[in-house]
């Protein structure tokens, strides 16, 4: 089950760490968070995987392998602590909302859902809480109008441009990095 | 299809939450902690640093006198101790052991160390350069591993234990050795041309070093034995045939029965004498 490989050539330098940090930090988090469950405990444990990968980056780490390295690594971690929590259940696999994904699944879905988190984020802030009260809340139209004070059409073309934007983000082929 | 993207979506959403997964920020805290993050741990590298500069010059001008000014040695007179070599490889002396090496040639093609005692060796893995233990009467060759080896009896036998990794075990002058892995244990009869494979005796020789016992689905007398011979105290328990999977510290015996009974249901005596 563990996977570890501390001992390949090619120096990482600070520029690689860099690179992938900003390339991984994301679909990394959120594959955590498909085995912890929230959202703090993810961005820690991702956090600490790659702080252990800094302080050891002078030692050599093979840059070649450093993505699927950086997943065992942090999936490895995700196990630890949910097995630590629980001493019966030491079946642990990930899981969306309704069912258990596979680890290749989840950590292509991961990567999909890096995507969409970064799309929200970029979204114009009047935008993205409309976005949220309809889709993560499931307000009507015609109650997140008179909660935010705006028309329904305002509410109405709000979303139509958060879906398209969300959509697009997903489907874009992936040129820009998480920032 | 549509279906997978809208589960993706509903996922995202259930945690989405404005400003959090900050590449950025996370990203200038980790490396602009690299200086004073983990300073628990700095500080406990360079105090194991700091005591074997300070072991090296004591060792250095009492058993070298100043004619070998490259020869490191370490000795534990106190208690157990823990050093870093150059590589950081971690090195738990138990009382009474020495380690001592050549900083010059240290890590060039070999690391090459002599040893006397009981020692706990974590070696750093590195396929450059074997580490090469060498004792009074055997020789232990690895990669990268964790083990023990243990010529504290010196008119018998000396010792092996391997934690985890790969080791060849030899005589000091023996051509041919015997490979050692994970929980296996090698004894080497002095006068012997090769050592032998062995079970350890207990389920964890090293406990000394590592400050853990490690149990897994073990009978509860074999528990007790070597709890009995660690901390020198005689213990019976109230029940037999039970197995026991857990790990504990060896630093409070107290707790350790408290879990134990508590886990069990069952009670440990300890014989009053």
């Amino acid at each position: 089950m563990r996977i570890y490989q501390s001992h390949l050539g090619m120096d990482i330098n600070t520029k690689i760490f860099r690179e992938h940090f900003i390339q991984y930090y994301r679909p990394l988090c959120l594959f955590a968070l498909h085995y912890l469950k929230d959202i703090d405990d993810a961005e820690d444990t991702v956090q600490d995987c790659f702080m252990e990968l800094w302080r050891r980056k002078d030692r050599g780490v093979d840059a070649s392998g450093l993505k699927s390295y950086l997943y065992s690594m942090v999936r490895n971690r995700c196990i630890d602590i949910l097995k630590k929590d629980s001493l019966i259940d030491s079946n642990v696999q990930p899981s969306d909302l309704e069912e258990i994904l596979s680890d290749e699944e989840c950590e292509e879905w991961a990567y999909d859902e890096a995507r969409m988190w970064t799309a929200i984020d970029a979204l114009p802030e009047k935008c993205r809480e409309v976005f949220l009260l309809a889709k993560r809340e499931g307000l009507k139209y015609e109650e997140i109008a008179v909660r935010l004070h705006i028309s329904v059409h305002t509410v109405k073309n709000q979303m139509s441009k958060a879906i398209k934007t969300v959509k697009a983000g997903v489907q874009k082929v992936y040129l820009f990095f998480f920032g | 299809m549509k279906d997978k993207e809208e589960r993706k979506l509903q996922f995202v959403l259930r945690y989405y939450t404005y400003g959090k997964l900050d590449t950025q920020k996370a990203l200038r805290k980790i490396i602009g902690e690299r200086q004073s993050h983990p300073f628990g741990r700095r500080w406990l590298y360079f105090s194991g640093i700091a005591a074997a500069i300070f072991l090296c010059i004591v060792g250095y001008h009492t058993l070298w006198n100043g004619k070998e000014p490259h020869i490191v040695c370490l000795t534990a007179e106190a208690g157990v101790s823990r050093h870093f070599l150059p590589d950081s490889t971690l090195l738990v002396l138990s009382k009474g052991a020495t380690v001592s090496y050549d900083a010059d040639t240290y890590g060039k093609e070999c690391r090459a160390v002599n040893l006397s005692g009981k020692v706990y060796f974590s070696v750093r893995r590195n396929v450059h350069a074997p580490f090469l233990a060498t004792s009074n009467y055997a020789q232990v060759k690895v990669l990268g591993t964790e083990f023990e080896v243990d010529e504290s009896r010196q008119d018998t036998a000396t010792r092996v234990y391997v934690r985890s990794g790969k080791v060849v075990f030899k005589a000091r002058y023996g051509k041919n050795g015997i490979v050692l892995t994970k929980d296996m244990c090698g004894v080497l009869t002095h006068g012997d041309e090769m050592p032998v494979v062995s079970r350890p005796a207990l389920p964890n020789p090293s406990a000394w070093a590592t400050g853990k016992f490690v149990y897994r689905n073990t009978p509860i007398e074999e528990v007790l034995k070597e709890l009995s011979l660690y901390y020198g105290t005689p213990l019976y328990s109230s029940a037999h045939y039970r197995k026991i999977t857990g790990e504990f510290k060896t630093d409070n015996l107290e707790e350790i029965i408290a879990l134990i009974e508590k886990t069990l249901d069952i009670k440990i005596t300890k014989e009053s004498r």
